[in-house]
């Protein structure tokens, strides 16, 4: 045999090996020992450069109220100065505090309905083509697969993968995903799933084609499936449109979550009442 | 050359940490850079084929595993892309940042098309105009920051004395 016959048998083997592996390690499945031990030495690397992020994004608003303060007090003394830069770290502790009791209301509101437990966002999916999160929190938290993970915004995702100290969560941006949903204000049922590549838009598809679809129009879970409670938020309806068969609609929509900026989620390990409405609640 | 392949994982490492925490922040029109990869071609375009294959694993490897989900998908895809930068690095000066660019546009196009014609081959749900937006969109994210970054990295390899041929 050639060398090149052999050069091309052997990418063909490692070709088909690869095509098996791939599919054999989807995303729910048992995780492995070596992704368990991969996950305990990197996660940590993880937390440190979140850690440096936050601290980051703080430092720079702090350095974006200096900037303002200095041309405020151009004719003050240094003792002023002080005082004010003491101001802009208490405005910056004011507005952090409004978004801690942001998320504690939101708790307390929905503490007859659901158990909630918060987790803070560690890790973003290195690739383009997927959306999945990794939190803080896991098995030890009493974190299981298939729990829904939300914002006071709205829908975030559910759990897919968990690890002892951390979790994986599939967002409803992920192509992978499919929701069940209703229009709110009409009851139309459909599915939303995720767009390859896009934070900011989702698809719901099997709408009815006789049935009017309205700008605005707010995204509410169904509850079918069993896996989201009722009546969480997701989205509102940008446009509809004809699915290439012609026989449904397909509506495009903007959640509600900014999931460029995720840094802190609900996952909610007990429904009490599956019938709750979120939107009525908040509002 | 046990040294050499160390700075190869810690860089890969190093990437593979960034691109999994901050870079989100820096995404242009819904498209993030792909670090793991920029660093698998820089790799492969200075040392050649076969490092730039071993880069391509090591880095498709741990993606992989730190994505969670079809382990050797970008294994596959970061190993073209190092088997095809490192196809220039006897044709090519290697100090030379806009060859590096072209290197890298072309290194992440061919990655993300395999990519890309693997999740079909998953038959994961990928509209043709938004897997052709992501293929353009990284290969150009990619051949800018190759112009910020690629003479940073390759000085620190010739710093090290680590380069095979040293054109500057």
């Amino acid at each position: 045999m050639s060398d090149n016959y052999k050069k091309i048998l052997i990418v063909a083997i490692v070709i088909t090996l690869a095509i098996f592996m791939i599919r054999a390690t989807h995303l729910e499945r048992e995780i492995t020992v070596p992704e368990i031990a991969f996950k305990y030495i990197f996660t940590p690397f993880q937390m440190a450069v979140v850690a440096i992020e936050n601290a980051g994004k703080s430092g720079i608003s702090f350095l974006i109220s200096l900037k303002d303060l200095a041309e405020e007090n151009k004719k003050l003394k240094e003792e002023v100065r002080q005082l004010r830069s003491e101001l802009a770290k208490m405005e910056e502790y004011k507005i952090q505090n409004k978004r801690l009791k942001e998320l504690l209301q939101y708790k307390e509101f929905t503490i007859d309905n659901y158990d909630l437990i918060s987790a803070g966002v560690i890790g973003r999916n290195p690739s383009n083509w997927f959306s999945t999160i990794t939190i803080n929190r896991g098995m030890q938290d009493g974190i299981k697969p298939n729990m829904t993970v939300l914002v006071p915004e709205g829908l975030v995702g559910r759990v897919v993968i968990v690890h002892s100290n951390t979790a994986k969560v599939l967002l409803i941006t992920d192509p992978r995903m499919g929701v069940g949903a209703v229009v709110q204000q009409t009851r139309l049922p459909g599915v939303v799933r995720g767009v390859t590549g896009s934070c900011e838009r989702l698809k719901m598809l099997h709408l009815p084609k006789d049935t009017q679809i309205k700008r605005n129009q707010v995204v509410v879970t169904s509850g079918l499936g069993g896996v989201y409670p009722k009546g969480i938020r997701i989205g509102r309806i940008l446009k509809a449109y004809n699915d290439p068969s012609g026989l449904f609609q397909i509506a495009e929509v903007e959640p509600f979550v900014d999931f460029k900026r995720l840094e802190y989620v609900f996952v909610v390990t007990e429904v009490y009442n599956p019938e709750i409405n979120l939107l009525e609640g908040m509002e | 050359m046990k040294k050499l392949r160390l700075f190869f994982l810690a860089f890969i490492l190093l990437a593979l940490i960034l691109q999994s925490t901050v870079v989100d922040l820096f995404r242009v029109y819904n498209i993030k850079p792909d670090l793991v990869l920029l660093v698998v071609i820089f790799l492969g375009f200075m040392y050649g084929k076969r490092d730039g294959m071993l880069a391509g694993f090591l880095g498709g490897l741990f993606s992989d595993l730190a994505a969670g989900s079809y382990i050797g998908l970008n294994i596959m895809s970061y190993l073209a892309a190092g088997y095809l930068a490192g196809m220039g690095e006897n044709n090519f000066y290697k100090d030379n940042v806009f060859v590096a660019s072209v290197i890298c546009v072309i290194g992440t196009l061919l990655s993300q098309l395999v990519y890309y014609l693997l999740l079909l081959f998953l038959i994961v749900d990928v509209p043709v105009l938004h897997g052709i937006k992501i293929i353009v969109g990284v290969a150009l994210y990619n051949g800018f920051l190759t112009l910020i970054l690629y003479r940073w990295f390759y000085m620190f390899f010739v710093s090290k004395g680590y380069l095979k041929d040293v054109d500057v």
